[in-house]
């Protein structure tokens, strides 16, 4: 048996929320201008379309992870293909959980810098950010799950002033010809939904072993992943409803514009960076996991008794590799549409299936 | 103190970094608050006016001290982003722009096109894209950012709230904002459609602080007529009535006078206090068709004839004038847009909307079909009361 790494234990209502959390961090602020730049105003199409096959996703995470309820992603993955093969499949998902943990800090620094602050350097924002993921991490789960208790009303309160304050912006006709863009546009664009963030729910494999009853975890996952998708579905509608499906396209940030738009009477406008707290809670909570999984990845591959002597030093390679992961903006945006489906589909789909065809012809499961 | 008590004063004096405030910030000594900027284009090359608020004068409540509550600065450019940065060699400081209200267009830049000098609008993340567009018509937006207004400290202040006011209460004017406009520009179905603002008097007395110490000033501004845009060029202007037939049509119309002529003469004016409108796009035998809906209702606000109106067979009389007065203003703007060959009302996106096959093929010249396109149009106007007295005491005075 190998050492217990994590001590604490997260309930299954924690699950759900972080779940949720991690769904709406970065994805948010991103993809409802990628599900528009394919299928027009039937973004939001693809959208429901790519939460009910985001679901399918996570009955596959599912039923991997609750065969084995006692050991994380990469403690089974050995199990399964035995310690050298398993070792190495092990080490390219730590890979993936690093690189989603840059990928998603060069978010924060990138909207910060696009649209707050343009003259700070992104360091300062990326050091200040990883400070208090660094802080969470070495905390404990436990922890980072209980704080998200503590931050879901304020992104629920955050998300309903959005929402109720645009209701008066819409205009229904923005979102007609309905279906014009064709099943073809409108699976692709999915993809954009799928990727960020359903395949990137693999990062959860990592926390099964810590929550109370892992056999009964299904539900709180399929739960925290249908709200999260719920509420990017409501959002891109939003876009498409008050900016247009081509505003939304084209802009970097467009939930941010959405924000932008708020205004009831002379008196309340203006609020948008009260609202931009929404995207900062929600890509907090993403990053925190996707390196305390990465974190935790790495010390029960190499068995260390504690994974926090590798806190600081892979902090400071996170801020570094946020800043070269990518050289603009606009390669983001090519990344994200064109590569990233693929990358994140190797380990979110190819990865598991392997996993799990490869543990049913076994028999290994505990 | 231990190691451990070491470490945690040192982390805690770190903390103190992060709350040292913005990099960015933007202290109010160190900016010039812009609330309009005027584009011009003279000889290929952009102009770029801004209209500075002197903090000085506008913070003080005492009389003040004799100089103009604004500045208007002016410099040329090869694009828009490097004439506003230019500025800064005329300006003390740099200008700030997120208090922008007012970008004003004039007329020759808007006949030339207006779509390249918007894009860095949009880019900028200072600006935000709830400011109102507006055309200085027969005249440069460096002139209309110069005349001073009596009323408004800042004459920004003035197109804005003018522009607002008589959107909502006589209708024949449009607020639009960058985002809208965009919006129109994009969508192949619908042109765009800008307020149209007008020197009247002496522009140059217009200028300066005598404009302000004047009972009846030298210069003021008013806004006259809607800029009429066939994709993003200026292509004419639509008087009051066809105005106001736009915005019945676009459902703007918040409130507005009719007036009505009298069986005996002389007029009668109905206050609409509500309207709404319908667009709905049809293809008939592929061919497609328009219909428009508008439904009004209104008061009696002003009688000027000798009229007996409290009868029911009067009120029907009045209603059905009221229907053909409204009917007339849309149809005069539909036959006034139609001779731009400009889709204005957005009667394509009506159509894209009902039916995107039949749009996809017609999209690419949209522009004739609009010309050729049948609208028909239904009032439906009711009148509901009569003001605080029923019948006119003109009536009483019989005929005198």
């Amino acid at each position: 048996m190998q050492p217990m790494i994590e001590k604490g234990k997260i309930n299954r209502r924690q699950f759900a929320i972080l779940t949720m959390l991690f769904s709406l961090g970065s994805t948010i602020l991103i993809v409802p201008s990628a599900l528009t730049a394919v299928s027009k105003q039937d973004g939001w199409i693809s959208a429901i379309v790519g939460v009910l096959l985001g679901m399918l996703l996570i009955g596959l995470y599912t039923v991997l992870g609750s065969r084995y309820p006692k050991q994380s992603l990469v403690q089974y993955s050995e199990t399964i293909l035995g310690a050298w093969l398993g070792k190495i499949v092990a080490l390219l998902f730590f890979s993936f959980f690093f690189l989603l943990s840059s990928l998603v800090l060069r978010n924060v620094g990138d909207f910060i810098t696009t649209i707050v602050m343009p003259e700070t350097p992104i360091q300062i924002v990326h050091w200040i950010f990883v400070f208090a993921v660094l802080m969470a991490v070495s905390l404990g789960l436990e922890v980072i799950a209980r704080s998200s208790e503590i931050f879901l009303p304020w992104v629920v309160f955050l998300l309903l002033i959005l929402i109720v304050f645009l209701v008066p912006q819409i205009q229904f006709d923005r979102i007609q010809p309905v279906f014009e863009s064709g099943t073809k546009a409108i699976l692709h664009s999915s993809l954009s939904i799928i990727s960020i963030p359903y395949l990137e729910l693999t990062v959860f494999l990592m926390l099964y072993p810590y929550v109370n009853h892992p056999e009964k975890i299904g539900s709180a996952y399929l739960k925290g992943g249908v709200l999260g998708g719920l509420v990017i579905i409501i959002v891109t509608m939003l876009c498409v409803f008050v900016l247009g499906w081509d505003f939304t396209s084209r802009h970097t940030f467009p939930s941010y514009t959405l924000a932008k738009k708020i205004q009831v009477g002379e008196f309340l406008q203006r609020i948008e960076v009260l609202v931009a707290v929404i995207w900062f809670l929600t890509i907090f909570f993403k990053l925190a996991l996707c390196f305390y999984a990465a974190m935790l990845g790495l010390a029960q591959l190499f068995r260390l008794s504690s994974y926090r002597p590798l806190i600081v030093p892979c902090g400071i390679l996170l801020a570094v590799l946020s800043i070269i992961v990518y050289p603009n903006i606009v390669y983001f945006r090519v990344f994200a549409s064109e590569i990233w489906p693929f990358y994140s589909l190797t380990f979110g789909f190819f990865f598991p299936v392997l996993l799990l065809v490869v543990s049913l012809f076994r028999g290994t499961a505990k | 103190m231990s190691v451990h008590g070491a470490i945690r004063f040192v982390l805690l004096c770190m903390a103190f970094l992060t709350v040292t405030g913005c990099w960015n910030r933007n202290e109010l000594n160190e900016i010039s608050i812009a609330t309009a900027f005027g584009f011009d284009k003279n000889a290929g090359r952009y102009n770029v006016s801004a209209q500075i608020i002197n903090a000085t004068e506008i913070a003080t409540n005492k009389g003040s001290s004799g100089r103009a509550p604004v500045i208007t600065v002016q410099m040329p450019g090869r694009t828009i982003f490097e004439a506003v940065r230019a500025l800064t060699t005329t300006t003390p400081r740099k200008i700030y722009s997120s208090h922008l209200r007012i970008l004003v267009i004039g007329e020759d830049l808007a006949r030339e096109g207006i779509a390249k000098v918007l894009d860095g609008l949009s880019r900028d993340h200072e600006l935000r894209t709830d400011f109102y567009i507006i055309v200085a018509r027969n005249t440069t937006a460096n002139q209309v950012l110069r005349i001073l207004t009596p009323l408004e400290r800042i004459p920004t202040d003035k197109m804005y709230s003018s522009l607002e006011a008589s959107q909502r209460n006589w209708g024949v004017t449009a607020k639009v904002d960058l985002h809208q406009l965009i919006y129109d520009l994009v969508d192949k179905g619908k042109d765009p459609v800008l307020a149209g603002i007008r020197i009247e008097g002496n522009a140059r007395r217009g200028g300066t602080r005598m404009n302000l110490s004047n009972a009846s000033p030298q210069a003021i501004l008013t806004y006259e007529g809607l800029a009429v845009f066939h994709k993003d060029k200026l292509v004419g202007w639509l008087n009051d009535k066809q105005s106001k037939g736009y915005n019945y049509i676009r459902g703007n119309i918040k409130s507005t006078i009719v007036p009505l002529p009298c069986p005996t003469g002389d007029d009668l004016d109905i206050e609409l206090i509500h309207a709404s409108h319908k667009i709905k796009g049809r293809i008939v035998d592929g061919k497609p068709e328009i219909n428009v809906s508008i439904r009004a209702e209104g008061n009696i606000g002003e009688v000027e004839c000798d009229m007996k109106i409290a009868t029911n067979e009067a009120i029907a009389l009045l209603e059905q004038e009221l229907n053909e007065q409204i009917k007339d203003a849309i149809e005069a703007a539909i036959t006034r847009a139609k001779y731009y060959k400009s889709d204005i009302f957005g009667f394509g996106s009506a159509i894209h909307r009902a039916n995107f096959k039949a749009w996809n093929r017609m999209e690419s010249d949209w522009e004739d079909e609009f010309a050729r396109v049948p609208v028909h149009v239904t009032v439906n106007a009711k009148l509901r009361r009569t003001g605080s007295v029923v019948e006119s005491f003109l009536e009483r005075m019989g005929g005198s």
